[in-house]
């Protein structure tokens, strides 16, 4: 006959059923259920914290949103002019030459609107079906902004109009690996036990 | 009929409609405040907690790789602002939130039995209270929220033989503190 610990044991872990547990262990078991769950049952949140919560969103929501979408649905031409198309012309190059991946490159000459910036985002993913960018710039959408590797060398590229300011963002390899870009400027820590990458996109120019 | 599942609704976030995210709140926010308040939070600055693992589920809610498990995903923010979050001043104060009394509801119906289960729940309370933070956090999963030991291993990281040692010795712990409750039970 099996000993009461070894009976928890198998009932702890799934294998069997309540029902099974010899009586004296059944009735604390349940017992003890009862006495701990009884305490949930007081438990009710403040009417207010769903208010506090929806009222922090909301600030969250609107400037992301907002930026989305001015960088998303209004048509806009990304003007260069030569020194500038020259400055992207180099970055595209070094970027190629940098393994395994590059910080992202804000090019401030190429402005895209009145306040944002044209930052280009590279990543070495050798062998990769797809990799996407994601960030607070994008509310951390799975979808993201996806990067190409226009010339098939495993270094996969995007540009992305961003207005000034400091983001935090990570690259998705293949839908599934999330992956902190190993040149940026500094990692931080997500509060997930991952590391979030982060971009400086300046108003002024760097050269 | 519209789909309320967690999975449905987050997708609808993730799409722009922010007052889904509301329905997710009013679905976890009892569950996940009770997680907090009993892992030896007092309520100010458990609603603290919880407020903040909301906002942080949502501004990283692309991240919740199982959507339809987004309470598990929602608890493991919970449970790391549990471990990282310090004693401060709290955001929150009750008298300012419900000036009728305290956010405490209780269903039972007469005076004398209200007293009896208010006295056996401080004693469980108090009984918890004695147990170790690791050991308290497993029975509380357990047996409060109502996870299996699959689940715990899943959301706390630890291995199913140290949460299985943990909820016995906790079990054992609180049989002791608790003692005349189970001899009651026990009829003897």
């Amino acid at each position: 006959m099996k000993k009461d610990d070894d009976q928890l044991d198998e009932y702890l872990s799934g294998d069997i059923p309540l029902e099974e547990l010899p009586d004296g262990l059944r009735l604390e078991e349940e017992r003890l259920r009862g006495l701990i769950q009884s305490l949930g049952e007081d438990v009710r949140a403040p009417l207010a914290l769903r208010d506090a919560v929806m009222r922090e969103v909301a600030e969250i929501l609107v400037p992301l949103w907002r930026r989305l979408a001015d960088w998303s649905l209004r048509p806009r031409t990304i003007r260069l002019t030569p020194a500038a198309g020259a400055l992207a012309v180099a970055a595209s190059a070094a970027a190629f030459f940098l393994w395994p991946g590059s910080m992202p490159m804000t090019d401030p000459a190429a402005i895209a609107g009145a306040d944002q910036v044209v930052t280009r985002f590279v990543f070495a993913a050798e062998g990769a079906s797809s990799v996407h960018l994601t960030g607070d710039f994008v509310s951390w959408s799975r979808e993201g902004i996806e990067l190409e590797d226009l010339r098939s060398t495993g270094i996969w590229i995007t540009d992305v109009p961003l207005a000034p300011g400091v983001y935090q963002y990570t690259f998705i390899v293949n839908g599934t690996e999330w992956r902190p870009d190993p040149r940026a400027v500094s990692q931080v820590d997500d509060g997930f036990g991952q590391v979030n990458s982060v971009v400086i996109v300046s108003a002024e120019s760097e050269a | 009929m519209t789909d309320t599942s967690d999975s449905a609704l987050v997708a609808r976030v993730l799409s722009g409609n922010r007052d889904a995210f509301g329905t997710l709140v009013e679905r976890y926010q009892d569950q996940m405040l009770a997680y907090v308040k009993y892992m030896g939070f007092g309520e100010p600055e458990a609603c603290d907690v919880v407020q903040d693992a909301f906002v942080r589920a949502f501004r990283h809610l692309g991240r919740c790789g199982e959507p339809d498990r987004f309470a598990g995903w929602l608890f493991k923010i919970v449970s790391n602002l549990c471990r990282t979050t310090g004693s401060r001043n709290s955001r929150w104060r009750w008298e300012s939130l419900d000036p009728d009394g305290p956010t405490l509801v209780s269903k039972l119906p007469g005076p004398d039995e209200q007293m009896e289960a208010n006295w056996t729940k401080e004693r469980v309370r108090a009984a918890l209270d004695t147990v170790p933070a690791d050991q308290r956090e497993a029975l509380v999963l357990m047996y409060l929220q109502g996870h299996s030991v699959k689940d715990i291993e899943a959301l706390t990281g630890a291995s199913r033989s140290a949460i299985k040692m943990r909820l016995k010795r906790g079990r054992e712990a609180l049989r002791r503190e608790l003692e005349p409750l189970f001899s009651e039970v026990h009829g003897s």
